[in-house]
């Protein structure tokens, strides 16, 4: 079992322009995550990653174009996806809403320093 | 198939062999007694969905494949305490309807081993609504 220190993070972020809901942001960060756990199926990240307690952190972003920035900015061996809307409650269709990531801790690290936890 | 896959495969309990054929969801009931704060809520219920559909893929495959290919509908309830985990628990086993209690492992904000999301699907949509229909939007 990989130990808490060196254990793959999964980073949830939120874009904080829209003002969503707790309902509506949780059912977004759910949806994210299960997309990045389907991005990195089989591979040795993701088992690391369930096996080390799957650790997560939900972070805000200013607004899109820093969420946008922030997803090309990802390097290799990390998995992004980006969540958009389908519309239904609350938003326009096709708001992009959450931004999932997930890779080694240490680079996950330092690829959302800068961003507050929310 | 790969070694890990074939023991997987092995001690794997088997699948479901109801066929989804009605709208399919993910429900996540949220126990608002622990007041956690929306990033934590967001954090649990992510968990329990990832969680929910890893088991369920497993348990019912046909459900997880169409809820997949239907936009993962989601929708995040709330219950005042966690006493009411353990009937809805209850009712999902008697349907066999997946699901998949969390257990927080208190490194932040409440004490360790609060229940604080519990997750059933996915699975269709009548049969999830006769169980939750009574709870309030998150």
């Amino acid at each position: 079992m990989a130990s808490m220190h060196d254990a793959p993070t999964m980073a949830l972020v939120v874009r904080q322009d829209l003002a969503l809901t707790t309902g509506k942001i949780a059912a977004q960060c759910a949806h994210a995550a299960v997309d990045v756990v389907r991005a990195a199926r089989r591979t040795r990240l993701l088992e690391r990653w369930r096996a080390g307690g799957s650790r997560k952190v939900v972070l805000a972003v200013e607004d899109l174009a820093r969420m946008r920035e922030l997803h090309a900015s990802v390097p290799n061996g990390c998995y992004a996806s980006l969540v958009t809307d389908a519309g239904r409650t609350e938003i326009p269709a096709g708001t992009i809403t959450v931004l999932g990531l997930m890779g080694p801790r240490r680079t996950m690290d330092t690829l959302v320093r800068h961003l507050e936890s929310l | 198939m790969g070694f890990r896959s074939f023991l997987h495969r092995l001690t794997a309990p088997r699948p479901s062999t109801q066929v989804a054929n009605a709208p399919v969801k993910l429900v996540c009931v949220v126990n608002q007694s622990l007041k956690m704060g929306k990033g934590k809520i967001a954090a649990q219920v992510g968990h329990a969905s990832v969680q929910a559909f890893l088991e369920a893929g497993v348990s019912h495959p046909s459900y997880v494949e169409m809820w997949l290919a239907s936009g993962q509908k989601k929708i995040c309830l709330k219950i005042p305490e966690d006493l009411a985990f353990e009937a809805l628990m209850d009712q999902a086993r008697e349907h066999e309807i997946p699901f998949h209690l969390v257990r927080d492992a208190g490194h932040t904000q409440i004490p360790k081993g609060s229940l604080t999301v519990l997750a059933l699907g996915p699975y269709e949509e009548s049969a999830l609504d006769e169980l939750t229909g009574h709870l309030k939007l998150l």
